[in-house]
C-alpha cells in the first residue's frame, strides 16, 4: 500500500494507534485484562473487544462508537504495542485480546440507513436521549471575549492595555491536533500555564478596572458607591452582586450575591485592592472559567432542562464564542429566550455580528482541517520566486473569508458551499496562482466550491501534487470516512521517475497503490479516485493543462497529458458516481447525503466539543433536514445552524 | 532525575479520561494557605554557543568513536570519561584554554556524538536557534530559545519579575537572523546585533541598582489572598453542583493547578551576589563587543535577569580580531569551503579558538564561583552548549559548514546533577540520517530547563515543532527514541 505523507508523523506516533490517555506517566498501571473464550462467535470477540476497548483504550480515543482509531487491524495494535514505549504496559494482553480489539474497532455491519419520507438518509435516531456533555472550560478565545467584555462595561479601551495584551499572548494555545490533519480548540484541556495565565490575566484587568473612574462610577446597579474614596461592605455587595451576574452570565439574587461578596470582602485592603482582588477572583472563578448548566429542572436522572440564562449562555458561546451580549442578558432576564421565535430571532441576529464570522472560521478550519499543512516546501524557481513565507495564513484566509460570506453574508446551502466561485482574493501571491488580478471577488468554474481552493490543493508540497493527499482529505473530511493507517512498511512517496520513462502521477499512483489482489487497494480504492480529479492543478495549486515531469535537479524533463476523470462509490454509495474533473466532484459532494450528514457530525463536535455519538443523532437530525430542504431546494447552512439550537435536546443538559 | 516524558497530547491527557484523571493525585500538601518558606534551590539555566558553520568532526571534536568503550544505555551507546583521555586539548584545538581542562578534570565538560539532522541536511536546519525542523525559511517551526521565552514553566507569570528578560540573544553573524517564534509567521528572532552592546546594557541592566538583587514582587501577598478564595470556590462548586464524576475530577486537577502556581509564591531562590556592571563606553571594536557581550551575559546569569542566553558566532572577514590575519573572504564562505580548504581549515584553526578563548575567559571563568549557598558553582547548575552544526563532511568536500550528519555536541555543567556530565557519549552509528535525531537532543535541553511537552512538542508551525520528525524514514531503527531525551547522557 501506498503511504501518505502524513504517515511519516504517524508511524513515529503510532502511539497513536492504541494507548492509554497518559499511562505513560504512571506506568505502574496495569492493563486490564479479561479472558476470551476460544468458543466465541465473532459477535462476542467483538463485545469483549469493546470491553477491553473501553477499559484500556477509550481513555485516549474516545468511544468505541466514535474512536479515531477504527479500522486498527491486529499487525497495527501489535506494532504499536511493541514499539511505543509509553504503550509497553499494554505488552500483557494476550494476542485473542489484541485480536478483540481489533474486532471492535472494525468496521460495523451495515444496517440499512434510516430514510426520512422524502427518501433521504438520516441518523438513526432514539427520540429522548441526550448525548452526556462534559463541562466545558472557556477556549482561550472565548476566556479572552468573556473578560474583554467585563471590562468594556468599565472602559472600552481597558482591552487594549499593552500589558493585558501580553499576557493574553502568553496563555498556551489551546488548539490542538486532534486527529489527522485537523487542529481544533479543546475546550476540555485544562493545563497549569492555562490556569496561570488566565489569573495573571484577570488580576492585571481587575487593576485596569480600578484605574476607569468614570467606568467604576457609572457602574450599572451600584448607585454611584463605587466613586467614593473608600468602599463600604454595603457598596461591595452591590458590585459584587452585578459584577458576579455578568460574569457568572445569570443573575445573581441577593442572598447568593451577598454570600459571594462575604467570601471576597477583605476590610484590609484599600479599595483599589478589594475591586481589583473581587474582580481577579470573580474571573477565575469555575462559573466563570467553565460552561455549566446545572440551575434548570431535572427532566430524568441527570438531564437538566437548561434555564433562560443558561440557554442564552450556551447559545452565545456556540454562536460567536463570546458570553450573551446585553439584548441576549435582556431576553434572558425576562426569559423570552426560552420563546422559540425569540430565540430564532436571536440566532439570526447573532449570526449577523462580527464574532460569528470567527466562529464560522473555527467551524470550517476544525470540520475541513484546510489550515493543517504536513509541509510547506516549494523550489524557489518551481514557484516562480513567489515568497512563501505566511502564504498559508494568506490561504486560510481566503476560505475563512469564504466560509463566512456564503453562510452567512448569502445564507447559502451546502451545494452553494461546495460550489461557489466567491472569493476575495487580497494578495498578490494569491493572485498570482489563481491567475487572477489581485481584489478579484470572483473565480474560473474550475476553482467553484472551497475543495478547488489553495489552501486544500497544497496538501503535500515539492514537485509533485498527491492524489492520495487530496483524495484522503475529501474522505475523511468531507465524508467522514476513516481508512485508518496505512502499514507500518507502507512507502510514503512514489519511486523516482526514471530517464526515459516518465509515467503521470495518477498513473504511477494507480500502479504502485490500486493493483488488484494487495492490500493497498483496499484503502485506496476509496481514496484514490476522489484525489484524481484534482489532477488539473499542480501541487502549488495553479492550473495545469498537463503535467511537468521534474528530474533530481529540479529541471522539467518531460510534460505529461492529464486525466481528471473519475468514478467514485464513496459519494453516494452504493451507487457509483463519475464526474469529469473536480467541478463535478464538487457538485456532487453538495448533493451528497453522505457529506452532508458529515457535516452536521463536524457541526456537533465542534457545539458540544466532544465527538457526536448516536445519542446526539436526534439533535443532528434537525439540521439534517433543513440541509436536505423540506420542499424543492436545499436550505441554507445557516439555517441548519439555526435548527440545532432550536432542538429540545440543544436546551437539555445531560452529565 | 524528574525528567517527564509524556507523548500523550494535552487532548489524550483530558478528553474522555475521567477514569484517568480520578486517578491522578490530589495533593493537599500543595494546598497553602499561606506562604512556607522552602529550600533555596537554584533556578535552571541554559546558555548555548552556536557555531553555526562549524568545524568538521575530523576537527572538532578530535574524538572517534573508538574512544568511548563502556556500553550505556539500551540501544547501544558507548561512554568514556573525558578526563582518562589525557590532557588538554583532549577535544580539539579550540579548546586550548587552560579552564577547559579544569572543567574537564573536573567532570563538567560532556561531548556527545551521533545526532542526525533529517529535514534539511546540507542546510542550518535542527540547530540550536533553528528548530525541530528546520529555521523558519525552511521549515516553519520555532527555535528552541524561543520555546523557553514562552513558556510559563520556566517563566511563570506571577512569579516572574517584569525586569527579567526570558532570553538574550546576541547575534555575532554580521546580519540579522530570521527564525520562527512559538506562534504563527515568520518572525525575526530579537537578537543583540554585534555593534549593540550599550543597547543590550540598558535593556538588561536598566532595573538592577548596584550591587543588589532584582527587586521583589510585592503583589505575591495578594494574589496568594486571591488565590485562597478562588480555592474555596472550587471546593465549594465541586461539592454541591450537579456534575459528572469526571467534572469533578476535572476540577480537582484545576484545583491542583491553583496549588502550584500559589505554591510557585513562596519558592525562594538563591540571593545571588551580583554587581551591576560599569556602563559600557562606546566603541567601534567587534573584539570589544564580543568581551563585553560574554561578560554581560555572565553578569545577567548571576543577578537572575535571565535563564537562557544564545550566542551565534559568524561574521564577514574578521580583520578585527587581534593578532589573527586577514581570511580574505568572509567568515561564511570561508566555514563552507568556497576560499579552498587551506582557508577553511585557518578558519576552523584560528578563528574559533579565539572564540572559545573568549568564552572562556569572560563568561566561563565568572561563573566558576559558587551560586547562593547552593554549594555549587553557575556552571554545576546551568548547562552551557558548544552547539554546532557539524557533520560527517569534510573540509574542502562541498558544504561542509552543517551537514547535520553524526553531530557532535559538547555540554559544559549539569545542570544541578541532572546530566551524568564528564563523558564522552558515542550513540550508535546506524548509518545516514538514521542516527539519533536531533529533536532528542533538543528536547533534552528543553526538559532539563523545565519546559514540559506540551510546550513544545506539536508539529506545527503555530506549534513548537520538536514534536516533528516527518523527514526522518518510517523504518528509522530508533524510532521507539523519538520524542525522547537522550537518556544516555541524563542521570
Amino acid at each position: 500500500m501506498l503511504g501518505r505523507g502524513i504517515s511519516r508523523i504517524l508511524v513515529g506516533s503510532v502511539g497513536a494507534v492504541l494507548c492509554l490517555g497518559y499511562v505513560n506517566c504512571a506506568p505502574s498501571f496495569e492493563p486490564s485484562q479479561m479472558s476470551l473464550s476460544s468458543a466465541s462467535s465473532a459477535l462476542d470477540l467483538r463485545a469483549q473487544g469493546k470491553v477491553l476497548y473501553d477499559t484500556n483504550c477509550s481513555g485516549c480515543h474516545g468511544p468505541v462508537e466514535a474512536s479515531t482509531k477504527r479500522s486498527r487491524d491486529v499487525d497495527l495494535i501489535n506494532w504499536a504495542i511493541g514499539n511505543v514505549p509509553q504503550m509497553s504496559y499494554l505488552g500483557s494482553l494476550t494476542q485473542n485480546q489484541r485480536e478483540a480489539i481489533s474486532a471492535a474497532l472494525a468496521p460495523q455491519d451495515i444496517t440499512p440507513p434510516v430514510m426520512n419520507s422524502r427518501g433521504q438518509q438520516i441518523f438513526a435516531c432514539t427520540p429522548g436521549q441526550v448525548a452526556k456533555t462534559p463541562m466545558l472550560k472557556l477556549t482561550n478565545r472565548e476566556y479572552r471575549s468573556a473578560l474583554n467584555m467585563l471590562l468594556d462595561d468599565f472602559s472600552v479601551d481597558l482591552k487594549n492595555d499593552a500589558e493585558l495584551l501580553q499576557r493574553f499572548s502568553t496563555l498556551p494555545s489551546d488548539i490542538v491536533t486532534e486527529s489527522r490533519n485537523t487542529l481544533k480548540e479543546q475546550s476540555l484541556l485544562v493545563a497549569g500555564p492555562i490556569v496561570s495565565g488566565a489569573f495573571e490575566a484577570g488580576f492585571r484587568a481587575g487593576f485596569l478596572i480600578t484605574t476607569a473612574a468614570t467606568g467604576l462610577q457609572n457602574y450599572p446597579n451600584t448607585n454611584s458607591c463605587l466613586s467614593a474614596s473608600a468602599i463600604t461592605q454595603s457598596c461591595h455587595q452591590l458590585f459584587v452582586r452585578e459584577l458576579g451576574s455578568r460574569g457568572f452570565r445569570k443573575r445573581l439574587g441577593q442572598s447568593e450575591g451577598d454570600a459571594l461578596a462575604l467570601k471576597l470582602w477583605d476590610a484590609t485592603l484599600t479599595k483599589n485592592e478589594l475591586i481589583q482582588a473581587t474582580f481577579a477572583s470573580i474571573v477565575s472563578m469555575p462559573d466563570f472559567f467553565y460552561q455549566i448548566y446545572d440551575r434548570g429542572n431535572a427532566l430524568s436522572s441527570q438531564v437538566l432542562q437548561l434555564t433562560a440564562h443558561e440557554l442564552a449562555s450556551k447559545t452565545a458561546f456556540f454562536l460567536t464564542g463570546a458570553p450573551p451580549d446585553a439584548a441576549l442578558r435582556a431576553k434572558a432576564d425576562s426569559g423570552d429566550i426560552l420563546n422559540a421565535t425569540v430565540l430564532s430571532q436571536e440566532v439570526d441576529r447573532l449570526l449577523a455580528l462580527p464574532s460569528a464570522r470567527q466562529t464560522m472560521l473555527r467551524l470550517f478550519r476544525e470540520s475541513y482541517g484546510y489550515d493543517y499543512y504536513d509541509s510547506f516546501l516549494y523550489d524557489a524557481a518551481f514557484v516562480s520566486g513567489i515568497n512563501t513565507s505566511g502564504l498559508q495564513e494568506v490561504m486560510n484566509r481566503e476560505l475563512d473569508e469564504y466560509f463566512a460570506n456564503v453562510v452567512i453574508d448569502r445564507r447559502g446551502s451546502f451545494f452553494e458551499l461546495m460550489t461557489s466561485t466567491s472569493t476575495n482574493v487580497s494578495d498578490s501571491r494569491l493572485a498570482s496562482i489563481y491567475g487572477v488580478a489581485n481584489g478579484a471577488t470572483n473565480l474560473s468554474q474550475e476553482r467553484a466550491g472551497f475543495l478547488n481552493r489553495a489552501a486544500f490543493l497544497t496538501k503535500r508540497s515539492g514537485f509533485r501534487a498527491s492524489p492520495i493527499k487530496r483524495g484522503l482529505k475529501v474522505l475523511e473530511h468531507v465524508l467522514c470516512e476513516e481508512v485508518g493507517l496505512p502499514p507500518v512498511d507502507a512507502p510514503t512517496s512514489l519511486p523516482p521517475s526514471v530517464e526515459g520513462m516518465y509515467v503521470s502521477t495518477r498513473d504511477q499512483t494507480q500502479t504502485v497503490s490500486e493493483a488488484a489482489g494487495t492490500s493497498c487497494v483496499q484503502c485506496h480504492s476509496k481514496i484514490n479516485n476522489l484525489g484524481y480529479p484534482f489532477e488539473r492543478f499542480d501541487s502549488f495549486g495553479r492550473l495545469r493543462n498537463a503535467e511537468a515531469i521534474y528530474n533530481g535537479s529540479g529541471q522539467v524533463v518531460a510534460s505529461l497529458a492529464i486525466n481528471t476523470r473519475s468514478t467514485s462509490l464513496q459519494i453516494r454509495s452504493p451507487y457509483a458516481v463519475n464526474v469529469q474533473d473536480s467541478t463535478e466532484l464538487g457538485a456532487e459532494l453538495g448533493r451528497s447525503e453522505k457529506a452532508m450528514m458529515c457535516f452536521v457530525r463536524h457541526l456537533k463536535r465542534f457545539q458540544a466539543r466532544v465527538p457526536a455519538s448516536s445519542e446526539s443523532n436526534c439533535e443532528m437530525n434537525a439540521p439534517i433536514q433543513v440541509m436536505y430542504g423540506t420542499t424543492g431546494p436545499q436550505g441554507s447552512v445557516a439555517d441548519a445552524i439555526k435548527a440545532l439550537i432550536l432542538t429540545p435536546e440543544f436546551k437539555r443538559w445531560s452529565y | 532525575m524528574s525528567m517527564v516524558y509524556c507523548k500523550k497530547t494535552r487532548r489524550q491527557f483530558l478528553v474522555g479520561t475521567g477514569k484517568t484523571l480520578l486517578a491522578l493525585p490530589f495533593l493537599p500538601s500543595l494546598l497553602p494557605s499561606t506562604a512556607q518558606a522552602q529550600a533555596a534551590s537554584a533556578q535552571q539555566k541554559m546558555m548555548l554557543f552556536w557555531f553555526d558553520h562549524n568545524n568538521s568532526l575530523t576537527l572538532w571534536p578530535l574524538l572517534n568513536r573508538s574512544a568511548a568503550t563502556t556500553s550505556v544505555g539500551s540501544i547501544g551507546a558507548k561512554e568514556v570519561l573525558l578526563r582518562s583521555l589525557g590532557t588538554a586539548p583532549a577535544i580539539g584545538l579550540p579548546f586550548r584554554h587552560p579552564l577547559y581542562q579544569t572543567l574537564m578534570n573536573a567532570d563538567l565538560v560532556s561531548v556527545m556524538r551521533g545526532f542526525d539532522t533529517a529535514q534539511w541536511d546540507g542546510t542550518h536546519g535542527n540547530y540550536t536557534v533553528a528548530a525541530g525542523a528546520g529555521r523558519n525559511s525552511e521549515g516553519g517551526h520555532p527555535s528552541i530559545d524561543t520555546i523557553i521565552e514562552a513558556s510559563s514553566n520556566v517563566y511563570p507569570l506571577m512569579t516572574t519579575s517584569s525586569n527579567v528578560r526570558k532570553a538574550i540573544r546576541v547575534d555575532m553573524l554580521g546580519v540579522p537572523l530570521f527564525y520562527q517564534r512559538v506562534g504563527t509567521g515568520v518572525q525575526q528572532v530579537t537578537a543583540f546585533q554585534r555593534y549593540e552592546a550599550p543597547s543590550a546594557y540598558n535593556q538588561v541592566f536598566s532595573g538592577l541598582t548596584a550591587g543588589t538583587t532584582a527587586p521583589a514582587d510585592n503583589t505575591n501577598q495578594l494574589k496568594t489572598n486571591i488565590l485562597n478564595r478562588v480555592y474555596e470556590s472550587y471546593v465549594s462548586f465541586k461539592d454541591s453542583r450537579k456534575i459528572s464524576a469526571d467534572d469533578r475530577a476535572r476540577l480537582d486537577q484545576h484545583m491542583s493547578f491553583i496549588s502550584q502556581i500559589q505554591a510557585g509564591y513562596s519558592q525562594a531562590t538563591p540571593v545571588n551576589s551580583c554587581q551591576r556592571p560599569m556602563t559600557p563606553a562606546a566603541s567601534s571594536d567587534p573584539a570589544v563587543w564580543c568581551r563585553l557581550y560574554l561578560q554581560l551575559l555572565a553578569i545577567a546569569f548571576q543577578c537572575g535577569l535571565t535563564k537562557c542566553g544564545t550566542m551565534f558566532f559568524d561574521t564577514d572577514d574578521p580583520q578585527w580580531m587581534p593578532g589573527v590575519p586577514a581570511l580574505g573572504t568572509g567568515f561564511h564562505n570561508a566555514c563552507h569551503g568556497g576560499a579552498g580548504p587551506d582557508i577553511q581549515r585557518r578558519a576552523y584553526d584560528i578563528y574559533w579558538p579565539y572564540y572559545t578563548d573568549n568564552i572562556a575567559e569572560y563568561f566561563l571563568k565568572p561563573l566558576n564561583t559558587e551560586e547562593g549557598s547552593t554549594g555549587r558553582t553557575y556552571l554545576q547548575n546551568m548547562v552551557t552548549g558548544f552547539v554546532t552544526s557539524a557533520g560527517t563532511y569534510l573540509p574542502g568536500n562541498g558544504d561542509g559548514g552543517h551537514s547535520g550528519l553524526d553531530s557532535q555536541q559538547i555540554l559544559i555543567g549539569n545542570m544541578g546533577g541532572r546530566v551524568r556530565s564528564g563523558r564522552y557519549t558515542a550513540l550508535p552509528d546506524t548509518g545516514y540520517n538514521t542516527r539519533l535525531p536531533y529533536n532528542c537532543f533538543l528536547l533534552t535541553l528543553l526538559q532539563l530547563m523545565g519546559v514540559q511537552p506540551s510546550e513544545y512538542q506539536n508539529t506545527s508551525s503555530t506549534g513548537q515543532g520538536i514534536g516533528n520528525y516527518t523527514g526522518f524514514s518510517a523504518n528509522h531503527p530508533l524510532q521507539s527514541r523519538f520524542y525522547s531525551p537522550v537518556a544516555e547522557i541524563l542521570t
